[in-house]
């Protein structure tokens, strides 16, 4: 499992959707286990799935049809797809409404059907980017079992988010983006050093505010608190 | 309203105001009114002015259409009620609901508005007739129109049990009915407009008493004669009170039975059948079509922007129609008409097919469906949807135009064909628009004004490249459309075959 992280306007987005082969790259090279892909754009197809930030779905189709209809044109068969989809629906919570149209449902029932559209189609590689944003606490917690269950199986996940906490429990390996380019890379271990909780945190505001952000919001807070109490 | 950006930003800054919420009700029920009165006028002052005893007739069709028009309102808004679980609380707070609380509520924020309606036939008639009796006759049947209208409308919902699917089930049928009804209205208005001797069919012929038993059907009878004495007044305010009453009493009686299924089936759980096993496998393009037709039909937008040109040909269709009994007409004739309006769907279905896609244009990309995939699934979906409107309008037209079987079917596959091709190379055009990497598709996206200007050319010259061809080809060996039909259909269907092979030949080079 393999963390994105980065401020806003780093290029997470754009990195992840060519990694998807959804956006064209200008230049360089995919290598999946150091190997340069032949043909990436049908590789991507079948075994790729992508989640973006917001849910954009189709809001008159239902949640099953919309789960089936990405599930036919993404695989020529697949043996356990509605076990599979009925298992994860009901672990988070959304049994109950596949059958409604899209567009009466909530944003975060949206993007857990976005969410489970993508691992229905049992993927061999899947990304999620921000796509944790607008769910509630169980379904998050239940989306990162799954992944873990899914990594542990052989499965890889690239993930990117703000919620710096929850890269920090599911992640192996981190990479901060910032302005375009790698500003960091390594495994959560030989980064994590003391152990200490938190400590993603502090790496990322290091890196991407030179360490000026700490102080700054220290000095706001005490602006605004410290100075009522005395 | 409740997902207007600009609404909600609104109501937020000024503290979820129920006066203010109240305040924007009342004013889009204001402008629905201005607009069913704008529509009305247009309509019944068009009757009136070519032939002013139709007056009765297009009375009766704006009712007609109000009586629609308030069935589907109250079954969407039923339907709303039931999705967004929006009397959950009020289930709480009240659980003894009165019977007129939902009839009531939807008629103060939606069907009053449709009285509008009624407002400029009334008038007219009164001007032409002045009974001054009518003038009330006619608004009380307006009211009851209304009432009927959510008497069938909720029975409906009722009936389809408010489906598990949200609604979802009903939205095709309810648009096709509601674009059946549209239609309806406009032929009525064509056919008191151009073909007044045509309007005796609203007579119905009824004799005594069974001119007063069928609702609707009968107002000609009540609220549409002059009165010549007494008692004839009396019966026919006694019937139309009579009619309101009933229609507000079942309203009282039905809506019951909408809270009891609104609130038994809001947060019960999917009952639908569980799938099981390995998902079928159709196809991308199979897939991708049947999405495609779900999307188009659930939508009453894109249903009646692909409906748009059967409206075109409506005027050419009826006059057809209308005078089948002059005599047979050249079937070449037929080839004609139906050409037309194969060109004219081109252009607006393509654009339509991938307009509808809107925002959601994403998940092509998510899915990472090919271009060619994509021109493919879009032609084929836009063709069946085609074919549903151009077979009836083909039958009625040969049917019409005495023309025998063996044109039917030739002129049919002509026209498929034609469209076939003449889409491919207009979606062809659009996609080769739009950059690889967009995710959002809007009207705007092939290129503005002019790219617009480029589609409607394109599909136009595309469709018309075999037709052409074969009325070269014949004038080169002296052979008449007219009197040789079959052989110049033959050679359209020859040409179209060789340019649709060409258009699969194109596509399966756009691999990307």
């Amino acid at each position: 499992m393999e963390g994105i992280l980065g401020p806003n306007g780093s290029g997470k987005t754009t990195a992840l959707r060519i990694m998807a082969g959804i956006v064209k790259m200008d230049s360089g090279t995919i290598m999946i286990d150091g190997k340069e892909v032949e043909d990436y754009k049908k590789f991507s197809s079948t075994s790729i799935s992508y989640v973006p930030e917001v849910p954009v779905l189709y809001e008159t189709l239902t949640g099953d049809e919309y789960c089936d209809t990405y599930a036919k044109v993404r695989k020529d068969s697949d043996t356990d797809y509605y076990k599979r989809k009925e298992r994860i629906a009901d672990a988070l919570s959304i049994s109950g409404v596949m059958g409604k149209p899209i567009g009466t449902l909530s944003f975060g029932t949206k993007q857990k059907i976005s969410i489970l559209s993508a691992l229905a189609s049992d993927p061999q590689i899947l990304i999620l980017d921000e796509s944790l944003n607008g769910l509630d606490p169980a379904s998050i917690f239940v989306v990162k079992e799954v992944i873990k269950e899914m990594t542990s199986t052989g499965h890889f996940v690239i993930f990117s988010t703000h919620l710096l906490d929850i890269a920090e429990i599911v992640c192996q390996r981190v990479q901060i983006l910032n302005k375009g380019k790698r500003v960091l890379e390594g495994n959560m271990d030989d980064l994590q050093g003391d152990g200490e909780s938190g400590f993603l945190e502090k790496l990322f505001l290091n890196i991407t505010e030179n360490g000026d952000l700490i102080d700054r919001a220290r000095r706001v807070g005490d602006y605004l608190f410290r100075s009522k109490d005395s | 309203m409740k997902s207007s950006k600009r609404f909600n930003e609104e109501l937020e800054r000024r503290g979820f105001s129920t006066s203010y919420m109240r305040a924007m009700v009342r004013r889009s029920g204001v402008i629905y009114g201005a607009l069913f009165l704008v529509f009305s006028i247009i309509l019944t002052f068009g009757t009136v002015s070519h032939n002013p005893s139709a007056i009765s007739a297009s009375s009766f069709s704006i009712f007609l259409y109000e009586f629609g028009i308030n069935s589907f309102g109250s079954f969407s808004w039923i339907q709303g009620l039931k999705n967004q679980g929006i009397l959950e609380s009020s289930k709480l707070l009240f659980p003894n609901q009165n019977g007129f609380t939902l009839p009531l509520g939807w008629f103060l924020n939606t069907g009053f508005y449709t009285l509008f309606l009624d407002i400029p036939p009334v008038v007219l008639y009164f001007y032409f007739n002045r009974n001054f009796e009518t003038l009330i006759l006619q608004m009380i049947w307006g009211l009851s129109c209304i009432f009927l209208g959510f008497l069938f409308g909720s029975s409906l919902s009722v009936l389809s049990g408010l489906s598990r699917k949200g609604g979802n089930i009903g939205s095709g049928f309810l648009n096709a009915l509601k674009l059946f009804s549209l239609t309806s209205v406009f032929i009525l208005f064509d056919l008191t407009i151009f073909y007044p001797s045509y309007i005796g069919i609203f007579d119905f012929a009824l004799k005594y008493p069974l001119d007063f038993i069928f609702p609707v059907l009968n107002m000609k009878f009540i609220a549409f004669q002059p009165h010549v004495n007494f008692d004839s007044l009396v019966a026919s305010f006694s019937w139309t009170l009579f009619y309101l009453l009933i229609s507000l009493y079942a309203s009282y009686f039905i809506s019951n039975k909408i809270l009891d299924n609104i609130f038994e089936g809001h947060g019960t759980v999917n009952k639908k059948k569980k799938k099981s096993g390995s998902v079928k496998y159709r196809g991308i393009i199979l897939s991708l079509i049947s999405k495609d037709l779900k999307i188009a039909t659930r939508d009453f937008n894109n249903i009646s922007t692909f409906f748009i040109p059967v409206f075109f040909s409506l005027p050419a269709l009826l006059e057809v129609f209308v005078n089948r009994r002059f005599g047979s007409f050249p079937p070449i004739y037929t080839y004609v008409s139906i050409f037309v309006l194969t060109s004219v769907s081109v252009s607006f279905y393509a654009i339509q097919s991938l307009v509808m896609e809107g925002k959601s244009f994403i998940n092509m990309r998510i899915w990472r469906i090919s271009n060619r995939d994509l021109i493919l699934s879009k032609t084929l979906s836009s063709l069946i949807i085609f074919l549903f409107f151009a077979i009836p309008v083909a039958i009625i037209m040969v049917g019409a135009n005495m023309n025998d079987l063996p044109y039917l079917i030739l002129i049919s596959i002509d026209a498929a064909l034609a469209f076939l091709f003449s889409s491919i190379l207009t979606i062809y055009f659009m996609i080769s628009k739009i950059p690889d990497d967009a995710v959002n598709i809007n009207i705007y996206s092939f290129g503005g004004t002019l790219g617009i200007i480029v589609i409607f050319l394109i599909s136009a010259l595309s469709g018309a490249l075999s037709p052409i061809g074969s009325y070269i080809i014949g004038a080169f060996l002296a052979i008449s459309p007219i009197d040789f039909p079959s052989v110049f259909l033959g050679m359209v269907l020859v040409l179209s075959l060789i340019l649709t092979r060409i258009g699969f030949i194109l596509l399966s080079e756009k691999n990307n």
